[in-house]
C-alpha cells in the first residue's frame, strides 16, 4: 500500500509537462547524437552530464534517461541509411538494414528497428522492475568483505568483457583506474596518498572529468583527424512500424530481450556485446529458410540486434542502482549524474532516497514512448544531418568537453584533468587497452579500499577457514572472481 | 584514415560472421608486439612505483587499516599482469618480433603518417586552448532593457580556437568557419549560462 502511494507520488512528478518536455529534449538529443557516425552513446552521456548540473534532481534524471534511451536507438538510423553504424552496437542492424534499404525497403527496415527497440526497452524495464527487489535483498546481506569482493569482481569482469581476446589488457586498464582512485586523502586516517605534495590532489580525482576526457576528447582525437566523406543516404520511403510482421518474431524478441538485459547487468558488457551475441544466437536458432536471409537483409536479424541493445539499457541499470556498480560506461554516466544530485545508489537506495527507484522506472517508460514517436519523426531530419562532414561536427564538441568538465565543481583543475584523461585515453586506445574498466575502477576504488580495510580489521583474529565457512556469500564471490580470471586467462586466451 | 575507420567496421562485421567475441570495445587490432612490449614494461614500472609509494605511506594504526594496503596490492597485481602481458605477447609473436626495430625509426614512421601528424597538431591546439582559457578572467556585460548580453573569456578564447580547428580540418571558407565557430560558441554559452544557470570557464 505504501509502495503504491509512492509510485503514484513519483508518477505525479514524472508526468508533469516540464518533465516530459525535458525527457523529450533528452531523447531528441540522444537520437540525433546516436545517429551521427562517430558519436557514441557513452560520449553523449559523458558530455551531457555537464548540461544536467544546473537541473534539479528529478529533471536531471529524466534528461539523462532520455539521452540514454534515445542514443542507443539512434545508431540504427545511419546503419540502415548510409551503411555506417552511428554507434558500434548497430553493426548487425547495418548488415541487415542496409541490404534491405538497397532493395527499397529502408522504411520497413527502420520501422522494424524502431519497433524492436521499443520492445527491447520494455523487456529491459520489466526485467529491471522484476529483479530489483531480489538483488536489493541480496545486496543488503553484503558486508564489508562482500562489498570489497563485489567491487573487485566488477572491475575484473568489466576488463574481461571490454577487451575481447586480451582480457589482461582490460584488467590492466582497471587496475590503473584503481591506482587513480587512491589519489587524495585516505578515508580512514586522512593520510594523503599519491598527491606528491600537490594540495589540489588531496580532494581526489573526480571521475566525471575523467569520463568526459576518456569518452569525449579521446573520441575527438580518434575521429577528427580522419578525413572521411559524408555518407550518401539511401531512400527512406514510408516508415512503417510493422506490427503484424513483428508478432511473428515474438519469440526472437523475447529471447533477445532476455539476452540483452542479462548482458546489460554484467559490468563492462554493454550494448555492443548484447547486440552481437543476440545476433549470433538468433542466426543459430533461426529456421533454415530464414537463416538463408541473414547477412542479406533479414527482418528477424534486425529484431534480434535492436531488441537486445535496447533491453541492455534496463539491464545496465540493475547493478547500477542496487550495487552501485555501473553495468557499462554509459551507465557510469547515469551513476555520475545520480551521485551529483545526491542520490546514494547501492543497497540502501530505497531507504536513503525513498521513491527514486520508482521515478527511474517511470522515467524509462516515458523515455521509451518518446523514443518511439521521436524516432519516426526524426528519421528524415537525420538524413540531412548525414550530409554534414564529421570535420565540421567534431570541433564543435571540444567546447562542450571543456564546459562539461568545468561545470561539475566549477574548478578549472577538472578541465586540465579532462585534457590529460583525453590524451591518456588516446594513447591507451592506440595500445589496444579498453577504457571502460578504468572508469569503473575509479568509481569502485574508494568502495573497495574502505571495505577491504574494514574487513581486514574484523578478520584480525580469525582464521582463513573461519572466513571461508562463516561468510558463504564472500566465499561464493571469491570463486566467481577466481573463475573470471581463469576464464580470461585460460579459456579465452586459447581462442586468441 | 577513413579506410581505417571502415576497416574497423569491417572487422566488426567479420567477427560477427565468424561468431568471434571481440569485447565491448573491440579487439586488439590497433596493437602490435612492440607496443605490447612497451606497455608491459611501462605497466610493470608503474606497479613497482605504486608499491614503493604505498610502503612509504606508513602505518598510523594497525597494519590492516594502513592506507597503503590496497594500493600495494594493486601495484603488485599490475606487476603480475605486466608479466602476463609480456608472456602472452611473447608466446603469440615471439621475442624477436617484440624487440624488432628501433624506437627512433618507429617514432619516425609514426610522424610520417599524415593522420598522426594531424592528431598531434590537434592535441597541441587543444592543449593551448585549455591552457589559455585557464588563464583568462574576463566578463563583459551589456545590459539592455530586455536582456543582459555577456561576453566572457569563454567566448573570447573559444571562438578563435574553434575557428582555427574548423579551418584546419573542415577546410571551408574563412567566413563559413568564422560564422560556425561564433554561432556554436555563443549558442552553447547562452544555453549553459542562461538556460541552465551554469558558470562557464574564463569567468563566465
Amino acid at each position: 500500500m505504501f509502495e503504491l502511494q509512492e509510485v503514484i507520488a513519483q508518477a505525479a512528478i514524472a508526468f508533469q509537462p516540464w518533465m516530459i518536455f525535458v525527457c523529450l529534449i533528452g531523447v531528441t538529443l540522444g537520437i540525433l547524437w546516436g545517429a551521427m557516425p562517430g558519436l557514441s552513446t557513452t560520449m553523449a552521456m559523458a558530455l551531457l552530464i555537464g548540461l544536467s548540473v544546473g537541473m534539479s534532481q528529478h529533471v536531471a534524471i529524466m534528461f539523462m534517461l532520455g539521452v540514454y534511451t534515445g542514443s542507443v536507438f539512434g545508431g540504427a538510423i545511419s546503419a540502415v541509411l548510409i551503411n555506417i553504424p552511428g554507434t558500434p552496437d548497430a553493426v548487425p542492424t547495418m548488415i541487415e538494414g542496409h541490404a534491405l534499404a538497397k532493395r527499397g525497403e529502408g522504411g520497413l527496415a527502420l520501422g522494424t528497428a524502431i519497433m524492436g527497440s521499443f520492445m527491447g526497452n520494455w523487456i529491459g524495464i520489466i526485467l529491471l522492475i522484476a529483479f530489483i527487489p531480489a538483488i536489493l535483498f541480496l545486496a543488503l546481506q553484503f558486508r564489508s568483505w562482500e562489498m570489497f569482493l563485489l567491487s573487485m569482481w566488477g572491475i575484473a569482469i568489466c576488463g574481461s568483457m571490454s577487451a575481447g581476446d586480451m582480457p589482461i589488457k582490460g584488467w590492466i586498464s582497471g587496475w590503473i583506474g584503481l591506482l587513480i582512485s587512491f589519489v587524495g586523502l585516505d578515508a580512514i586516517h586522512g593520510v594523503p596518498r599519491f598527491t606528491f605534495g600537490v594540495r589540489i590532489l588531496e580532494d581526489g580525482i573526480s571521475y566525471i572529468p575523467l569520463l568526459i576526457g576518456l569518452f569525449g576528447l579521446t573520441e575527438i582525437l580518434k575521429v577528427l583527424p580522419q578525413y572521411s566523406p559524408p555518407g550518401i543516404p539511401s531512400e527512406v520511403g514510408k516508415i512503417v512500424p510493422p506490427m503484424k510482421k513483428l508478432i511473428g518474431y515474438t519469440r526472437t524478441a523475447v529471447r533477445s530481450g532476455i539476452v540483452g538485459t542479462i548482458i546489460g547487468a554484467i559490468p563492462g558488457a554493454g550494448a555492443n556485446v548484447a547486440s552481437f551475441l543476440s545476433y549470433d544466437i538468433g542466426r543459430r536458432r533461426a529456421k533454415p529458410e530464414e537463416r538463408k536471409k541473414w547477412g542479406k537483409g533479414s527482418y528477424e536479424a534486425i529484431v534480434s540486434a535492436e531488441v537486445a541493445n535496447n533491453a541492455n539499457v534496463g539491464g545496465s541499470m540493475l547493478p547500477t542502482l542496487t550495487l552501485g556498480i555501473p553495468g557499462n560506461a554509459a551507465a557510469a554516466a547515469i551513476l555520475a549524474a545520480l551521485e551529483m544530485k545526491n542520490v546514494v545508489v547501492g543497497p540502501t537506495i530505497q531507504t536513503e532516497n525513498p521513491g527514486i527507484i520508482f521515478f527511474i522506472y517511470i522515467g524509462l517508460i516515458i523515455a521509451n514512448f518518446l523514443m518511439y514517436f521521436m524516432a519516426i519523426a526524426l528519421i528524415k531530419p537525420c538524413v540531412k544531418l548525414f550530409s554534414l562532414p564529421r570535420t565540421l561536427l567534431m570541433p564543435l564538441i571540444i567546447p562542450i568537453c571543456v564546459m562539461g568538465a568545468f561545470a561539475v565543481s566549477l574548478n578549472y583543475f577538472d578541465v586540465y584533468l579532462m585534457f590529460i584523461a583525453g590524451i591518456a585515453g588516446y594513447i591507451l586506445h592506440r595500445f589496444g587497452f579498453p577504457l571502460a574498466p578504468m572508469v569503473l575502477a575509479v568509481i569502485l576504488g574508494p568502495l573497495a579500499d574502505e571495505n577491504l580495510r574494514r574487513a581486514l580489521l574484523v578478520f584480525e583474529d580469525r582464521t582463513f577457514w573461519w572466513i571461508i565457512s562463516e561468510r558463504p556469500i564472500g566465499t561464493i564471490l571469491i570463486v566467481i572472481v577466481l573463475y573470471t580470471f581463469y576464464d580470461g586467462i585460460f579459456r579465452r586466451g586459447k581462442t586468441a | 584514415m577513413a579506410d581505417e575507420k571502415k576497416s574497423g567496421i569491417e572487422a566488426d562485421v567479420e567477427s560477427l560472421e565468424k561468431g568471434v567475441f571481440t569485447g565491448e570495445e573491440g579487439g586488439d587490432e590497433r596493437s602490435s608486439p612492440r607496443k605490447d612490449f612497451i606497455a608491459s614494461v611501462t605497466v610493470a614500472a608503474l606497479g613497482i612505483f605504486a608499491m614503493i609509494l604505498s610502503v612509504r605511506l606508513g602505518n598510523p594504526e594497525s597494519i590492516y587499516t594502513a592506507p597503503g594496503v590496497l594500493p600495494f596490492i594493486t601495484g603488485a597485481c599490475l606487476v603480475v599482469m605486466a608479466i602476463g602481458l609480456f608472456l602472452k605477447t611473447k608466446r603469440r609473436y615471439g621475442l624477436d618480433e617484440m624487440l624488432a626495430g628501433d624506437s627512433l625509426r618507429a617514432a619516425g614512421n609514426y610522424l610520417s603518417d599524415p593522420e598522426a601528424r594531424r592528431t598531434l597538431a590537434l592535441m597541441g591546439v587543444i592543449f593551448a586552448y585549455v591552457m589559455i582559457l585557464g588563464q583568462t578572467d574576463l566578463d563583459w556585460r551589456f545590459k539592455t532593457a530586455f536582456y543582459a548580453f555577456r561576453f566572457s573569456g569563454f567566448e573570447l578564447i573559444s571562438i578563435p580556437f574553434i575557428f582555427f580547428i574548423l579551418r584546419f580540418f573542415w577546410r571551408s571558407t574563412l567566413l563559413n568557419c568564422f560564422l560556425v565557430a561564433t554561432g556554436i560558441v555563443v549558442f552553447l554559452a547562452v544555453v549553459f549560462r542562461d538556460g541552465f544557470q551554469i558558470l562557464l570557464p574564463g569567468a563566465g
